[in-house]
């Protein structure tokens, strides 16, 4: 029996996911529903269905090549961010040292800044170092965006794994670079998880700072803002949007599968964890 | 291993110090950052005009093209493609605000596609020179009215190329045509269905609505609290203020809007669905006008030349009234091949006539857009 | 700045101080896995930020010759303009969005960590993954289902009631796109640290009699405060500068704080104002963080 929840309880959470989940892809739905209206506007009345927008935009090689720009930039900036805040979380957490309220003050401090001005700003910056502007640009003014993002979503995680455990890890005679691998890591999976995704959604659909540092390879976003211009060409980009869509449905239903995996590695940190504290 | 590299960061790197060097290290940044834009915006200003120039064979030749998305397409430059030069480099903004501030932070580029009332800014930027116009065998049959827009000092700074009316578009079911004003877009009888575009040109056009006395593009402060307060006072009169188009096409089409600040295209992609009718107003219509810049520093002189010459010819005219409904700067366009309609509702008979005063009032610099922004801004958030 | 401290010391006092060299060592370890993010930042934030303080003084501007350092905007901005009203309707904003997304998302969170077992990873992949689509193809698809021909209103013709106007173009639509925007963002920070709960905590709270509910209240609340906390900040800050939603959803009213950046800076081509706008809105989010971070006291909610 859960002691969280009663079953009542339990039952009312259910509803409210349900619920939240329409919310969330009712708009996804109306898109996977208009990619085949065959009408450049987005709204009824139905005008017919049509595989138009699907054919015109396997060939449109600037969308496609914006996909994939944007697919590398997200990719990009989220493994960069997650290297930087892993040990910026960890530090918050577990040490003291010198001026930090400073330093979580600076970790933090990027989500404030409105994107317009930092994108104008590091425009200059990079014209002014002299780095030419390309997907590069583009995953470094995000890594900036997505840092403080990363951090909040580990930090809270971190506060609630016991330091016990990693000092046990310690006293048994582990490096600090084996606790860190066996112990703290595969507890923290779970944020690291978490902060990927959300870093990767963000630059992903990221366009405002990406406008100003992108060069000639737009992002998708970017690609999409421009094309706002041409009405015609908006409903080759819905149905992007539908096949992004259903890739990352494959993309969690591989998770489900990978996730299996992951459980059997957890069981034997677990099993690990429970040696420790018994030495 | 690794305790000596601990060794190393103990010993030369203390938190201070390593602290100490960063903000230095961040300081020097700014400083150079101060001075490379300093000299970035003091160089051109069409300083190599009189250099001699390296000629079209020696150009590095791939031409790089900041435009909106759209104006990549071939048809637009196929006589250039034609001569066998290589295929331009696009990049897209999107808008044209973003466009020059963009160019302001550095971004460079050979050619970019702004509307005449940006020419003096991106003078003002030092970001380009004047177009030899001997060099554009198309120039001649260009649009007077339009390339004039194009001049600073009697120099031609931007090849004008395309361009349209800043109208009103309506709903012949709700307002009456005939009216043929601006007040339209203020008529307390069209309330709840009136769509404003984003734009301080609201500002101008109740200007006009209210026959300030003042040159609309640089109105006295009182007049420009005027019409200020004007547009306060109808907001209340709003569906909404349209950020994109398509959206406000629809609205027109299902009903929602009776009247809305808009270009002829609203008027060709809704006319088949709804009564409408695109209105040049009596008090003169805003016109805009928009083509190609040149680069200060180009590498690609000679091509881009070349370039506007290919964006200037009849048929690429043609081509960009009949698929996207905006005007073109050639006056020996074909007219027999477009709609008879299309040709009235833009005035394309008589595109000289129907561009200068008093029909039209074309666009230009605003010496004040700050303030008229910051005026706009004070009727969004009233 | 230095006000602003998320984290919550967990050394706990009992220990053994180490040696001193021991400690030399660790802080010589601190300082070089910070630098990595530290200086990052510093080279690619602080700079630019310095940079537009500049611009807000004059000291960089757009054109050489106009190179003066003058406090006008600032003044400008602080005594003789609408933006201060509007930098409250922004925060106000932000505060509504921020506690409507925190309370859509907590329970969310609470069924994952602690009651979907195995099936979470794969659940919480199920929220973020609309995600993936354009915001903007997103906002155009609210509108086809909030607008006046959209799908609700048709619904209500159909049952006999008149078409709802207040649905889109309102700040209803505003505040209902922007919490449809945050709430899985803000249900992860609060799903890892509800997942992390000591289950048995729980159990330990039911057999001394506890209600669920109070276990919950005095417990798992507190407990995932920091969750909370991180999703609270999380939406407040950047939604203070928001401007898209509320320019594409909020009809007329939609004007907001980062709106008048936005356009100081485009539309107005006034980098000096702008920059000041900015900077002020950058202090402001720094005091508010620190007024807040007195109230909620971290502290008391560690072990």
């Amino acid at each position: 029996m859960n002691p969280a929840v009663s079953r009542g309880g339990r039952r009312s959470l259910w509803i409210f996911f349900a619920l939240l989940v329409v919310f969330l892809y009712a708009p996804i739905l109306i898109l996977i529903v208009f990619s085949f209206n065959d009408r450049t506007f987005v709204s009824f009345p139905w005008q017919g269905f049509t595989f138009r927008w699907y054919r015109e935009f396997v060939h449109n090689s600037a969308l496609l090549g914006a996909l994939r720009t944007s697919a590398l930039v997200a990719t990009l900036t989220s493994v960069v961010t997650v290297v930087l805040a892993i040990p910026a979380s960890i530090l918050l957490v577990r040490r003291r040292f010198f001026a930090k309220g400073a330093v979580s003050g600076l970790l933090l401090a990027p989500l404030v800044i409105p994107l317009v001005v930092f994108g104008i700003a590091l425009l200059i910056l990079f014209n002014t170092v002299g780095i030419p502007l390309s997907p590069l640009t583009v995953a470094i003014g995000h890594i900036v965006i997505a840092l403080p993002f990363a951090i909040l979503t580990m930090v809270p995680r971190l506060e609630r794994i016991s330091v016990s455990l990693e000092e046990a890890s310690r006293d048994l005679g582990a490096g600090p670079l084996r606790t860190f691998r066996s112990i703290t890591l595969p507890l923290l999976a779970p944020a690291v998880l978490s902060a990927f995704l959300i870093v990767f959604t963000i630059s992903f659909d990221e366009v405002v700072v990406a406008s100003f540092i992108a060069g000639d390879q737009p992002t998708f976003p970017l690609y999409l803002f421009s094309q706002l211009r041409l009405p015609q060409r908006l409903p080759q980009v819905i149905a992007v949007a539908v096949v992004v869509m259903t890739v990352s449905s494959i993309v969690v239903i591989a998770s489900e599968v990978g996730r299996r995996l992951a459980d059997r590695r957890l069981e034997r940190v677990a099993n690990l964890q429970q040696e420790v504290s018994a030495g | 291993m690794r305790s000596e590299l601990d060794a190393v960061l103990r010993s030369s790197l203390g938190r201070r110090a390593f602290l100490k060097y960063l903000a230095i290290a961040g300081g020097t940044g700014v400083l150079a950052a101060c001075q490379k834009n300093i000299t970035a915006a003091t160089q051109g200003g069409g300083a190599s005009a009189t250099e001699t120039r390296p000629p079209l064979e020696s150009e590095p030749g791939v031409l790089h093209a900041y435009e909106w998305a759209g104006f990549e397409v071939k048809p637009l430059w196929r006589s250039y493609a034609a001569k066998g030069y290589p295929d331009p480099k696009f990049s897209f903004f999107t808008n044209t605000e973003q466009a020059l501030a963009k160019t302001a932070g550095g971004y460079t580029w050979d050619i970019v596609h702004p509307e005449v009332g940006y020419v003096q800014d991106y003078f003002n930027l030092g970001a380009v020179q004047p177009w030899d116009t001997s060099l554009i065998s198309n120039f001649p049959d260009l649009n007077p009215a339009l390339e004039k827009a194009g001049q600073l000092d009697g120099k031609q700074y931007e090849i004008v190329t395309d361009w349209g009316y800043s109208g009103v578009i309506i709903r012949t079911d709700h307002a009456d045509p005939s009216i043929n004003s601006y007040s339209y877009l203020f008529d307390d009888s069209l309330a709840g269905h009136i769509s404003w575009f984003d734009t301080p040109w609201i500002l101008l056009q109740a200007g006009l609505v209210l026959g300030v006395e003042s040159d609309i593009f640089d109105m006295t402060p009182q007049d420009l609290e005027t019409c200020k307060n004007y547009c306060i006072q109808k907001k209340k009169n709003l569906y909404n203020i349209w950020v994109d188009f398509t959206q406000m096409w629809d609205d027109v089409r299902q009903g929602n809007v009776w009247a809305a600040y808009a270009w002829p295209d609203a008027w060709v992609n809704t006319r088949n669905d709804a009564p409408v009718a695109y209105i040049r107003p009596k008090e003169g219509v805003l016109a805009w006008g928009e083509g190609l810049m040149l680069n200060a520093n180009t590498e690609n002189y000679y091509h881009a030349h070349e370039y506007a010459n290919a964006w200037t010819m009849p048929q690429t005219g043609l081509w960009v009234i009949n698929n996207y409904g905006y005007g073109h700067s050639n006056l020996k366009v074909d007219l027999s091949k477009v709609d008879p309609a299309v040709v009235r509702a833009f005035g394309l008979d008589d595109p000289v006539g129907n561009l200068s005063p008093p029909a039209a009032l074309m666009d230009r610099y605003q010496p004040q857009r700050d303030a008229y922004n910051r005026a706009w801004d004070e009727v969004k958030a009233a | 700045m230095t006000e602003l401290d998320l984290s919550i010391e967990t050394e706990r006092r009992g220990r053994p101080v180490p040696s001193r060299r021991r400690r030399g060592r660790r802080g010589a370890v601190t300082a070089g896995l910070l630098s990595g993010p530290v200086s990052y930042l510093l080279v690619f934030f602080v700079v630019p930020v310095v940079m537009v303080a500049c611009y807000s003084v004059g000291l960089l501007t757009l054109l050489p010759q106009d190179h003066y350092l003058s406090l006008r905007a600032w003044h400008d901005f602080l005594f003789g303009s609408i933006y201060m009203g509007v930098f409250w309707k922004s925060v106000r904003m932000s505060l509504g969005v921020s506690i409507t997304s925190v309370l859509l998302a907590y329970p969310v969170a609470y069924l994952l960590a602690l009651v979907a077992g195995r099936r979470k990873y794969t659940l919480l992949l199920v929220i973020v993954a609309p995600f993936l689509t354009s915001y903007l193809l997103r906002v155009l698809a609210w509108r086809v289902i909030l607008g006046e021909q959209g799908v609700v209103n048709s619904f209500l013709k159909l049952v006999g009631i008149a078409p709802q106007g207040w649905l889109f173009y309102s700040q209803f639509a505003v505040y209902l796109v922007l919490a449809y925007v945050w709430v899985p963002f803000v249900a992860l920070p609060i799903f890892v640290s509800l997942e992390a709960l000591d289950l048995s905590l729980l159990e330990a709270s039911n057999d001394l009699g506890a209600s669920r509910w109070t276990t919950f209240r005095r417990v798992t609340l507190p407990l995932s405060m920091p969750g909370v906390i991180a999703a609270f900040v999380f939406v407040f800050i950047p939604t203070l500068g928001e401007y898209v939603t509320p320019l594409l959803v909020g009809g007329p009213k939609g004007f907001m704080f980062g709106n008048g950046i936005q356009n100081a800076f485009l539309q107005g081509f006034d980098w000096q104002f702008g920059s000041a706008m900015s900077m002020f809105l950058i202090g402001a989010v720094m005091v508010l963080m620190a007024v807040f971070g007195r109230f909620v006291s971290f502290r008391s909610v560690s072990e």
